[in-house]
């Protein structure tokens, strides 16, 4: 089952419910037939007049076009690059940039301005999608998608996942839920994060219906889950933490069967929240990557099951079926209980668009080639793998990856000339970014505008304060640690 | 459409920026984003505005670019049909 296309698996849902829906987008309802007809509208516009597009960027919000392109540009043979919605056009363009796109769908008019010789199309073509017939050779490991991750460099680092790394996680996942027509599943994360992959075939890999919510709409589920009468969910833990702070009510989510969480560790509190809002539903914690093609492990928490592990976040499992783990102590030598997450598998991906930014990402053990995720575990007999914590620079903010150096990299190019430091804060809204400029005031009052046009609005630091002078350590190095105390004490104050 | 905002609506979106430094000018293309207004600060807002012109924002009309800049705010008000 590995051996396959992303959109042969939704073919499976189109041959299993061809007349139930298949999506809801705003005022939009589709069926399997007509999803499928719309994206074979969109392939025929790709392929129009002999083109073969290798890489096509997909700038568009949260509609039924958006998800018909996505599927079309499968059709067409290429590989999708998701670009942000909500994301300053400088970012999308170095982000299209990078990848290579040779193409551009895109219903914004806040596009940007594509490179020379890359295609914009605005519109399908509905009259070509009887007569479309998909390209010749298509390969499982050719590409399905490119999603770009944040970088330590200051610059996002591109993902490339063939269909066959994707294959093998639906291979692995899909069979850990008993979805099929009838269901409706969630769909909150934005196309530019690999989860979002998760909710679209696991919807239509099965004839279930795929809803599609803005992350406003899901920060009230009581309502998302009646008016859309959701039996499966899927988000951060924090957008459900966010709110059941304003209010859960027991049963609220009881018509749920399941509720999943991805994206960052989940705090056994927010879990209990869930499992009394949802009584009925089936929790499950996945773990992953992009790297890693989604998830790559899972944790079931059964509803009676007293939590029998010692850390204030639910375990992330095992691996699912065809990856293998190795812990790698501090030593580079594999370890017993306790080190560095390491992965191989068929959900591994080959390795950076970039190749210079491979360089550490993998180590070779055992004969094997193995993703090193920078997330440090703890193997524990009973509950599997669970996570600890990480010992680089990178955070999660509202489950968005980000690596502090790409957010000091804009601050410094907002503020020409001057340094930046930047940190994380814990606040009872949750985990939040801490920018510090070093020196004296700016000059001009508009560096957060500024920043705004250079980063995606979950990167822009929430605090932003002047320092006279950055402390530093023994070794000349920026202090960290008394950079976050200086935050947390600044953030406790209100200031 | 001029440059600044009404009154009361000003005043509804600066007590939504949590970082908006004295004396921001709540200019329409202003990036809320960018003076701290995240997806949960946007749900306080969209409950303080209908508290304030009695009106409902509907499920469709809750997409973040209806919130992006203080302009977008006062079109999507237009929109519902408050006068602000």
């Amino acid at each position: 089952m590995t051996d396959r296309l992303l959109d042969d698996w939704f073919r499976d849902g189109l041959a299993a419910n061809p007349h139930g829906p298949a999506l809801r987008a705003g005022a939009d309802l589709l069926d399997y037939t007509e999803l499928d007809l719309r994206a074979r509208a969109w392939a025929a516009a790709l392929t129009a007049d002999g083109h073969r597009p290798r890489r096509v960027g997909l700038l568009a919000g949260k509609n039924a076009d958006t998800y018909a392109a996505f599927l079309g540009i499968l059709y067409a043979g290429a590989a999708v690059v998701p670009l942000g919605a909500d994301v300053p056009a400088e970012r999308n363009a170095a982000v299209a940039d990078a990848a290579g796109i040779d193409a551009l769908v895109t219903g914004e008019a806040r596009a940007f301005a594509p490179g020379p010789g890359v295609r914009v199309l605005t519109r399908p073509d509905p009259p070509g999608a009887a007569a479309f017939r998909g390209p010749a050779g298509r390969e499982p490991g050719d590409l399905a998608y490119i999603l770009f991750t944040s970088g330590s460099t200051g610059r996002p680092k591109g993902v490339p996942i063939t269909h066959r790394n994707v294959s093998a996680f639906l291979t692995a996942a899909l069979p850990r839920y008993d979805v099929g027509p009838g269901d409706r599943c969630s769909q909150i994360y934005e196309l530019t994060f690999d989860l979002a992959v998760l909710d679209l075939f696991l919807a239509w890999g099965t004839g279930a219906c795929l809803c599609a919510l803005t992350r406003l709409q899901a920060l009230s589920p009581e309502r998302c889950v009646r008016t859309h009468r959701l039996t499966f969910w899927h988000s951060t833990p924090s957008l459900i933490a966010a709110a059941g702070r304003s209010g859960l009510h027991p049963g609220g989510l009881s018509r749920l069967r399941y509720a999943v969480f991805c994206g960052e560790p989940l705090p056994v509190t927010v879990a209990r929240t869930v499992r009394t809002a949802a009584p009925g539903a089936v929790l499950d914690n996945i773990y992953g990557p992009t790297e890693l093609t989604i998830a790559c492990t899972a944790y079931r928490w059964h509803i009676d099951d007293e939590p029998d592990w010692s850390t204030p976040t639910v375990p992330i499992g095992v691996p699912l079926d065809g990856m293998d783990f190795v812990l790698l102590g501090p030593d580079g030598r594999p370890a017993d209980d306790t080190g560095e997450l390491c992965m191989t598998g068929p959900q591994m991906f080959g390795g950076y668009l970039d190749p210079a930014n491979d360089r550490g990402r993998f180590v070779e053990l055992r004969g094997r080639r193995w993703y090193r995720t920078g997330d440090r575990c703890l193997l524990d007999g009973k509950a599997g793998l669970v996570h600890l914590g990480r010992d680089d620079s990178q955070v999660k903010i509202q489950g968005y990856r980000v690596e502090l150096a790409e957010v000091e990299e804009a601050l410094r190019r907002a503020v020409p000339g001057r340094d930046a430091a930047v940190c994380t804060v814990d606040t009872a809204r949750g985990t939040e970014l801490a920018a510090f400029l070093i020196g004296a005031p700016p000059d001009s009052a508009d560096v957060q505008t500024r920043l705004a046009g250079l980063l995606p609005a979950y990167m822009l630091p929430r605090h932003l304060w002047v320092l006279p002078e950055a402390p530093l350590n023994r070794n000349g190095k920026t202090d960290r640690a008394a950079l976050r105390a200086e935050a947390a004490r600044r953030a406790g104050s209100g200031s | 459409m001029s440059d600044t905002i009404d009154d009361r609506l000003d005043a509804l979106i600066r007590a939504a920026l949590p970082t908006a430094p004295d004396g921001l000018v709540l200019t329409a293309d202003l990036p809320l984003a960018a003076y701290g207004l995240d997806s949960v600060g946007t749900v306080g807002l969209i409950a303080a505005l209908e508290d304030a012109f009695g009106c409902t924002v509907p499920d469709e009309e809750l997409v973040p670019a209806n919130f992006r800049t203080p302009g977008a705010v006062r079109a999507l008000l237009t929109r519902l049909e408050v006068t602000t």
